[in-house]
């Protein structure tokens, strides 16, 4: 079996022993962990507490930290641009950016009415440079709106967060320097590997190179709240491979 | 070189910084973002007012 649930958890270890060396953690757990509105993350949670009670250490690489984020900074523009919508007086706005700010709303809200359940919907990338490029040209006597929304928010604060997250979860890096390689890879992870995955399968090429990293690895799982990553690897059939997802997910694929 | 042991995680502390990142998100925005808008929105007022006269004499 490649696909497990969170509750599997302790039948995998049983099962495949020398999963206790370690699980490669996929960037959607760490972020659905972290993130108290995500649908998956009362399950997310519970399962790296558990995980980390077990002494089982963990590992990311450069691509999930790059991730992490990228899909942080999206709830955070997000957030700050609804609440801004909220309080903000429409009348002392230009119309273009009333007009995407209702656009924004609805598909909020229409999210919110038709899946409750669901993790609440987010800016994607073209919406953020949307409103990027309307803010930037609101100026007040020191600074645009844009940059003022992005110090507010975003400063440092959330390089501070995947730090304490790092530290947190004592995640440790997979990178292809010698060490690494002999200690947990059972190959260098070429970029033909990534493009296979791509092309097969429809990955994204963020998740191709994740999967591929753990593909190339000697790790025997990947803990992932991602659909893509565990019916890929449901979809390669490997047998010392296995991923471990919420159990919703796990009946969603199966 | 001697294998270094791998990093362990902290038992609890990763609703720590789920709740720090609650918190930044929850943050209400600065009272900064609300004066940007209105500064710019007086200097548009002002500009209308400045261009409209011209405006008259042309039609």
């Amino acid at each position: 079996m490649a696909i497990w649930g969170y509750s599997e958890l302790d039948l995998l270890l049983a099962r495949h022993p020398a999963a206790h060396n370690g699980f490669l953690v996929d960037t959607n757990i760490l972020v659905s962990a972290t993130y108290d509105s995500d649908k998956f993350h009362d399950d997310s949670a519970a399962f790296i507490e558990k995980i980390i009670n077990k002494k089982i250490p963990l590992y990311c690489n450069v691509n999930i930290r790059s991730e992490f984020l990228e899909i942080h900074r999206r709830i955070l523009f997000s957030e700050a641009i609804l609440d801004f919508e909220r309080q903000c007086s429409k009348s002392l706005l230009p119309i273009p950016l009333v007009n995407s700010l209702n656009v924004f709303r609805n598909k909020y809200e229409r999210r919110m009415r038709e899946k409750p359940n669901e993790t609440p919907y987010k800016l994607g990338e073209s919406e953020i440079k949307e409103f990027k490029i309307i803010m930037d040209k609101i100026l007040g006597n020191e600074k645009d709106l844009w940059s003022e929304l992005c110090e507010d928010r975003i400063g440092t604060k959330l390089v501070d967060i995947w730090n304490e997250t790092e530290s947190a979860l004592g995640l440790n890096f997979l990178s292809l320097r010698k060490e690494d390689q002999d200690l947990h890879l059972t190959q260098k992870p070429e970029w033909e590997g990534v493009t296979e995955l791509i092309s097969k399968h429809g990955l994204s090429s963020s998740d191709a190179m994740i999967l591929n990293m753990f593909l190339s690895s000697k790790f025997e799982a990947i803990a992932s709240s991602d659909s893509d990553i565990s019916l890929t690897i449901k979809r390669l059939g490997l047998q010392h491979k296995h991923c471990i997802s919420p159990d919703e997910l796990k009946k969603q694929i199966q | 070189m001697s294998e270094q042991k791998p990093k362990l995680g902290k038992k609890g502390a990763l609703k720590e910084v789920t709740n720090k990142l609650t918190e930044l998100r929850k943050k209400p925005l600065s009272k900064k973002v609300f004066e940007i808008v209105q500064e710019n929105y007086e200097r548009n007022q002002k500009n209308k007012k400045v261009a409209k006269p011209t405006g008259d004499l042309e039609s």
